[in-house]
């Protein structure tokens, strides 16, 4: 699937219902105008399920490399590609002394991404705080992910890790429902479990296990 | 506008893309740029060289001041026809500016190894499309000092 073939019809689609705004404002009525918006909208959220899908396609056909990879820069490369929406929400992002382990570095930075940008999404009207800590038993490390959000209701547990997935309407929450989805595939993929512990108000902690 | 790029005639611009749609809304980006220019539209890569080269049915265009240049492209893709532009010396003074809808990394290093000038991946949104033509013209024709 080339995202370019994938791209072009939608451009064509968001791009000349902008002009038709732009250049014909004075001949559309207010319906008109409102038709245009939900048309551009429609192609920018197509857009968004695209590119969500097309990294949902590479983390399931891409081989999984594995290198020695010292998670806490893994966890500041997540952290830095999310300083737009840190710096926004305010969210402070702690961790507690985290190990290197055998992974592919590239997943693991989009693993960690997902997990703390969904953790800034769902919060409350304070700014979100987020923990990240790792433990080692006999044959595993199990990482965590907790927050201070709105939390989730212990019976869609499950369900959030499906693709296409939502538990909130687009106008209280954006999203595509592939964010978690892809999560489960890299932690899958490297031979690991991915749950989550919450309840309404309480906050979520993440889980997610590496073969150590 | 800095004197050096004060031209008494339009800029022109070569755009290489092969999708009508998108060579159309290129165009109507460029339109409101506030500069002077001609665009002159070819569909593929070998007609990019053609262009250039002068060859039927382009002998009389003119020699772009700039080329934005689509990488996928069918029969000669962007990438080959950076790597022919190389070839003559007249012709690789142009500069190009690779205009795509790829933002894979491997394409962007590819691109600046065959000595692109440029690369920009198109925003999605057509306001910032347009917004983004508009600073890569006035970069272009009024900071940078094109060769003459």
């Amino acid at each position: 699937m080339a995202s370019h073939d994938l791209q072009e019809p939608l451009r064509a689609v968001a791009g000349f219902c902008s002009l038709l705004k732009n250049k014909y404002e004075g001949t559309l009525d207010e319906r008109g105008r409102k038709y245009v918006d939900f048309a551009v909208d429609g192609a920018h959220r197509m857009q968004k399920l695209l590119l969500g899908l097309l990294e949902y396609s590479r983390v399931n056909t891409r081989p999984v490399q594995r290198l020695s990879a010292d998670c806490n820069q893994l966890l500041s490369e997540a952290v830095e590609n999310l300083r737009v929406s840190v710096e926004d929400s305010g969210a402070v992002v702690a961790h507690d002394p985290l190990p290197t382990i055998h992974a592919d570095p590239t997943q693991i930075v989009q693993l960690l991404q997902n997990l703390v940008s969904n953790a800034i999404k769902y919060c409350y009207q304070d700014p979100p705080r987020i923990h990240v800590a790792a433990r080692r038993d006999a044959h595993d490390w199990t990482f965590s992910v907790s927050d201070n959000g709105i939390g989730i209701n212990p019976d869609h547990c499950e369900r959030v890790f499906v693709i296409f997935q939502r538990l909130h309407t687009r106008e209280a929450y954006d999203g595509t429902g592939i964010g978690l989805a892809i999560c489960k595939r890299i932690v899958e993929r490297h031979h690991g479990r991915i749950w989550v512990e919450s309840a309404p108000g309480e906050g979520s902690t993440f889980f997610f296990t590496i073969p150590a | 506008m800095s004197p050096a790029n004060q031209l008494d005639r339009p800029l022109e611009i070569l755009l290489a893309e092969d999708s009508p749609t998108d060579a159309e809304l290129t165009q109507e980006a460029l339109a409101t740029c506030g500069i002077p220019h001609r665009v002159h539209v070819v569909a593929d890569g070998t007609r990019v060289l053609d262009f250039l080269l002068r060859k039927p049915p382009y002998r009389d265009a003119p020699r772009p001041d700039l080329i934005f240049l689509d990488l996928k492209m069918p029969r000669k893709d962007g990438c080959d026809v950076l790597h022919e532009l190389n070839a003559y010396d007249n012709l690789k003074t142009i500069p190009v500016i690779v205009l795509t809808t790829s933002v894979a990394a491997t394409d962007v290093r590819e691109v600046y190894a065959r000595h692109a000038n440029t690369y920009v991946t198109k925003p999605l949104d057509f306001g910032e499309f347009v917004e983004a033509m508009h600073k890569i013209v006035e970069y272009w024709f009024t900071i940078a000092t094109l060769p003459s």
